[in-house]
């Protein structure tokens, strides 16, 4: 086991495409760390990075305290899991696990042996003699792992490994991938698009847009405080909802809906005129008590809103509601062509398409004009400039996250 | 039946109870007008029977004597005259006609396949400054005829001591070979997923450890097509052949022992068109067996890599 440490990466193609801009980051020994983010954001780059696959431009990745920048990727003492499985079509199971040990001259009955540990572990014991065409997508994707686990690795790299899985058959092997974290304990570093994945497997999730780390946090706190806007938006599902208001006075204009700001928030603003709003749709209730977290004193601020409902997705267990707030649409860039595709979709930047989501006390119509209540001290502000989460200066980061979970 | 909530209220779905849709009229049941459709049969029966032609004259000619070869044309032979056969299949010189192809074929078909794979490896591989230049470059050079180079490659070869060996027309014979090679191997070798090779890489294999043992192995049905086109092309091999080895008859494959059968004063029909059916067998065996194959390098080809 290792820790991976990057310093300083850079990654330009040939063809002059940035793809990793200078970039740092520490992955503790042990540690299952996440990287997500949209397409071409630079999350498959740097594992390839990592395993030696790509050259880095600039920078030095240390894997423990060896510098590997310009080690080859058999030397790295890595194993990676690819998204497509890249298994040895014209090799059977045993042969496709034994393929690198093989390399190493490792002696038959070591590799017998360690084949039939690793089988034995992934219930592949039967499918030893069987080529990768004749597997379904589950199997190839344990042999894949299988083979990684054969060389027992002190870094483990997952690209994607769960992508090509049909939805039910992902989510066992998204526990089993986590059950074999705990048991091996290896560092590992994961490679997806899906949050869902990000947040149910990382220790830490590091967000990606363009090259650059956005934030790398435990997945709880990276919901709690997103350190902007286009973490606040990728992170969540649905994802929150983020609309241009202004500050009027003490009051922040969402829209036709004016909602009173703290004495804390105002001060987070500044000299602000314009913000980036953002209300979690789990935030919203139809009832006041639906909104008011158990610690909520005297003084707790709720706020009202009348909306009218214009799609009405009902879950069964939940209901997911989507009414118009006449407040300019605010642009986290490439997450338009990321999660919510069809709330994308139907949105023109002159208006903003808010989600909540809802409990099914009371079924929400079609078209209805409701009552909404929010919490006002969820309420996320981010600069509408450069999108970063308004802080009290005074009082830190740390601050934030109290006050956004309405402690 | 109730909306979805929230949902514009789905159109109700009707069965269609109505027999299936008969074709247009005019149209077959491909759905091509039917004129077109007899056009088209048309034209492949004719270049069908175009191709076929000149094999039905050779049938018909090897059963026909001397004396029905000098009246008028007709197809089926007045009686079967199996003198011609006979008379070269008990000529012991036929079978070191047929050696001698089958060494040169098997020969450019080496020289095609050794140089050809590393070649074509690269330029599927690696993507480098010019790299669809020269893949272009490789295939203008399939452009030139070799009847250009005779005379320069005669001189050179007198020089160097080729003229008159088996091997001088196995080199000549695999530069003309080589391009199109090379065009199918680097296809079929691009198609190949290159995570596999990255896989045997993090795994410790070097590129040539990655090309034997994961690449070649993967592309056999590609190694085996273009073996099997070099070896057609060696096979068939005859300008050079006729150039190069006339001094000497004993190295001469089956093509040009075909042509020797024109005589300075008479030609040997029976005994030519007999030859031209023997030489031509294994290559029609050859080439049905790899016709999928082929197209798809054609194909490759023609979308541009």
């Amino acid at each position: 086991m290792a820790s991976v440490t990057l310093s300083g990466v850079r990654k330009v193609f040939p063809n002059g495409f940035q793809a990793i801009r200078g970039l740092d980051l520490e992955i503790g020994d042990g540690e299952f760390i996440v990287l997500v983010g949209p397409s071409g954001c630079g999350k498959s780059t740097l594992l390839r990075l990592i395993a030696g696959l790509e050259a880095v431009t600039d920078g030095a990745i240390l894997i423990g305290d060896r510098d590997v920048t310009d080690v080859p990727p058999s030397e790295r003492d890595i194993a990676m899991v690819f998204q497509s499985y890249a298994l040895y079509p014209h090799m059977d199971v045993a042969d496709n696990l034994s393929f690198g040990l093989k390399r190493l001259r490792t002696s038959r009955e070591v590799i017998t042996r360690k084949v039939g540990g690793i089988a034995g572990a992934l219930g592949l014991g039967e499918l030893l003699a069987r080529r990768p065409g004749m597997l379904s997508g589950g199997q190839r994707q344990r042999v894949a792992i299988g083979r990684a686990m054969v060389r027992e690795p002190i870094v483990y790299l997952m690209d994607e490994p769960l992508s090509n899985l049909d939805a039910k058959l992902r989510v066992s092997m998204r526990a089993e991938l986590a059950r074999l974290h705990v048991r091996l304990g290896v560092t590992t570093v994961y490679v997806t698009h899906d949050q869902t994945e990000a947040m149910t497997l990382g220790d830490r999730v590091c967000v990606m847009l363009d090259g650059v780390i956005q934030q790398v946090d435990s997945p709880g706190r990276l919901y709690r405080e997103p350190a902007n806007a286009f973490v606040a938006g990728f992170i969540g599902s649905p994802s929150m909802n983020l609309a241009v208001a202004t500050v009027d006075g003490g009051d922040l204009v969402v829209g036709a809906h004016r909602l009173t700001l703290s004495e804390a928030q105002l001060h987070r603003t500044g000299d602000r005129t314009r913000v980036v709003v953002g209300m979690r749709p789990a935030d919203f209730g139809l009832r006041p008590v639906d909104v008011q977290a158990h610690e909520a004193g005297p003084d707790h601020r709720v706020a009202r809103l009348i909306v009218k409902a214009e799609i009405v997705e009902n879950l069964g267990s939940e209901q997911m509601v989507v009414f118009v707030v006449e407040a300019p649409r605010y642009h986290v860039g490439p997450l338009a062509q990321s999660a919510d595709d069809e709330e994308t979709l139907l949105a023109d930047p002159a208006h903003s398409r808010f989600t909540a989501r809802l409990g099914m006390r009371r079924e929400v119509r079609h078209g209805e004009a409701f009552e909404l209540y929010f919490d006002l001290d969820r309420l996320y502000l981010f600069d509408a400039d450069d999108g970063l989460a308004l802080v009290d200066p005074a009082i830190g980061s740390q601050d934030l996250a109290t006050v956004a979970t309405g402690g | 039946m109730a909306a979805v909530r929230g949902l514009p209220e789905a159109p109700p779905i009707v069965l269609d109870t109505r027999p299936a849709a008969r074709p247009k009229r005019g149209h077959g049941p491909g759905g091509r007008p039917v004129g077109l459709s007899i056009l088209l049969w048309v034209g492949v029966v004719a270049f069908t029977l175009l191709s076929v032609f000149p094999y039905l004259v050779m049938l018909s000619t090897t059963f026909k004597s001397g004396q029905e070869l000098a009246g008028p044309a007709h197809w089926i032979p007045d009686h079967f005259d199996l003198d011609g056969i006979a008379r070269t299949l008990s000529d012991p010189s036929i079978w070191g006609y047929f050696k001698n192809s089958f060494y040169i074929a098997a020969g450019t078909t080496l020289v095609v396949l050794l140089a050809g794979i590393p070649a074509a490896y690269v330029l599927a591989r690696h993507e480098f400054r010019g790299r669809k230049l020269f893949l272009d470059l490789v295939l203008i050079t399939q452009m030139f005829s070799p009847v250009v180079l005779l005379i320069p490659l005669f001189r050179l070869y007198k020089e160097v001591g080729l003229l008159g060996s088996m091997e001088g027309v196995i080199i000549a014979g695999s530069a003309f070979t080589l391009p199109f090679s090379i065009w199918l191997l680097t296809g079929f070798f691009r198609a190949i997923p290159v995570e596999i090779e990255e896989a045997a890489r993090i795994d410790g294999y070097g590129r040539f450890g990655i090309l034997v043992r994961v690449i070649l192995p993967l592309s056999i049905p590609g190694l085996v097509a273009t073996g099997m086109y070099a070896f057609i092309i060696g096979w068939n091999e005859f300008i050079f052949a006729v150039t190069f080895l006339t001094a000497n008859p004993a190295n001469q494959p089956v093509s040009v022992g075909v042509f020797a059968s024109i005589g300075k004063w008479d030609i040997d029909w029976q005994r030519l068109m007999f030859m031209a059916i023997l030489g031509t067998a294994p290559v029609l065996a050859v080439f049905a067996a790899i016709q999928k194959q082929l197209d798809r390098g054609f194909a490759s080809i023609a979308s541009g890599r």
